[in-house]
């Protein structure tokens, strides 16, 4: 994948406080299938089945940053309904099975992180 | 040998200052002008969608190193409201209207109308992002997260019509006219809906906005006032910077839908970092 190089900030605009709905002092990982991707503001959405250790398939909703991010990295179209990824994610406090995206796998190997600090 | 110190300190300071003035100079000949001789506002004042695209780190991973500290997107938002609230220039608000500011800055999180799907309004949204200037109107253009916005502003000495004075809009509406080179644009007709900053500065239906738009070279220069019948006095906004965009590539998104579904899910509504 052809990446081009700008060494500088993104613009601040936040949403809102993500420590308010997720708990960003923990990053969780699972791999599952697309099964719908939603482009919309103020965050696109993505929801992927993910299979726990006792078999069942549980539907995660996964919310990404401003979707202009992504559009900017011109990766809309490589997240879709139907193909595997490994979400990293701050999981939802509220305790349902949603989070935060904070890097995600794509099919091709490539990795997406959004922040650098690891 | 201080003295020479002294000296030579003096013709750094002296060539420096000179230097300085030299590139003044270049920058305000270098300052288009249109057919009526007034500075030609017209460009892209934004990086648009051609702006930051993330890098790759050592590890090849692609890096959308969103601002803050670390790295970290919580630390951004911690950081941020740290900034905001130490901010010295605030709106002063009269008395009867302090206990609801001081509960919108730190309740108001899914209150403040950015959090929603709700236009960015005059003047929070800043400086136009692309200008278009004719003889008799300027459009300004707006390339904004939630959807895109436009103000289509006379330039032709004409007034404010009624309708539009009574009128609730997040934009405003707007008349122009120059004062020397800098466009003064006013505007009326405002809903009392959004809000100026961050912190919670609200504003009646009654509030004025006048920006005061200044081209330098390739450097456009914003501030806008603020005026209320809730306020003590005039507020003047920080003034902001922004450079010309030459990329000739450079664009706007297109607009996408926008559903905020995030108010039920906020465990803890007085973060608001």
């Amino acid at each position: 994948m052809a990446v081009t190089l700008f060494f500088c900030g993104v613009p601040a605009s936040a949403h809102h406080a993500v420590q308010a709905q997720f708990d960003v002092n923990n990053i969780h990982t699972f791999t599952g299938l697309m099964t719908k991707v939603e482009f919309i503001n103020p965050h696109p959405y993505f929801y992927l089945d993910v299979e726990g250790p006792d078999g069942e398939v549980v539907n995660w909703e996964i919310e990404s940053v401003a979707l202009n991010a992504l559009r900017r990295m011109g990766l809309v179209k490589e997240l879709r309904a139907g193909l595997e990824y490994t979400v990293e994610y701050h999981p939802a406090r509220n305790g349902e099975s949603q989070g935060l995206m904070m890097a995600i796998t794509l099919p091709t190997g490539n990795r997406l992180l959004m922040r650098n600090a690891e | 040998m201080n003295r020479q110190v002294w000296l030579v300190g003096r013709a750094v300071i002296t060539l420096f200052t000179l230097f300085s003035i030299f590139i003044g100079t270049i920058q305000a000949q270098d300052t288009p002008r249109t057919a009526n001789g007034q500075p030609d506002l017209s460009g892209f004042w934004h990086p648009g969608a051609m702006g930051f695209r993330g890098f790759q780190n050592e590890d090849g991973d692609i890096v959308l190193n969103l601002e803050g500290r670390d790295g970290d997107l919580g630390n951004f938002e911690k950081d941020f409201a740290v900034l905001e609230r130490s901010k010295a220039n605030k709106p002063l608000y009269k008395p009867e209207y302090w206990d609801r500011i001081q509960d919108l800055d730190w309740n108001g999180l899914t209150l403040d109308p950015l959090f929603g799907c709700n236009p960015r309004s005059i003047p929070r949204v800043g400086p136009p992002h692309k200008i278009v200037q004719t003889a008799n109107e300027l459009i300004f253009l707006y390339d904004t997260r939630n959807i895109n916005a436009y103000r289509i502003i006379p330039i032709d000495g004409r007034e404010h019509l009624d309708i539009q004075v009574n009128d609730t809009t997040w934009m405003g509406y707007s008349v122009a006219r120059w004062e020397g080179d800098t466009l003064v644009v006013d505007s009326v007709g405002f809903n009392d809906q959004s809000w100026l900053g961050w912190t919670g500065y609200i504003h009646s239906w009654d509030m004025t906005v006048t920006e005061r738009i200044r081209r330098e070279g390739n450097t456009l220069h914003w501030e806008a006032t603020v005026d209320d019948t809730m306020l003590i006095e005039p507020w003047t906004l920080d003034p902001v910077q922004r450079q010309l965009n030459t990329d000739p590539n450079a664009f706007f998104f297109g607009n996408t839908g926008c559903d905020e579904r995030d108010a039920d899910r906020i465990v803890d509504p007085t973060v608001r970092g």
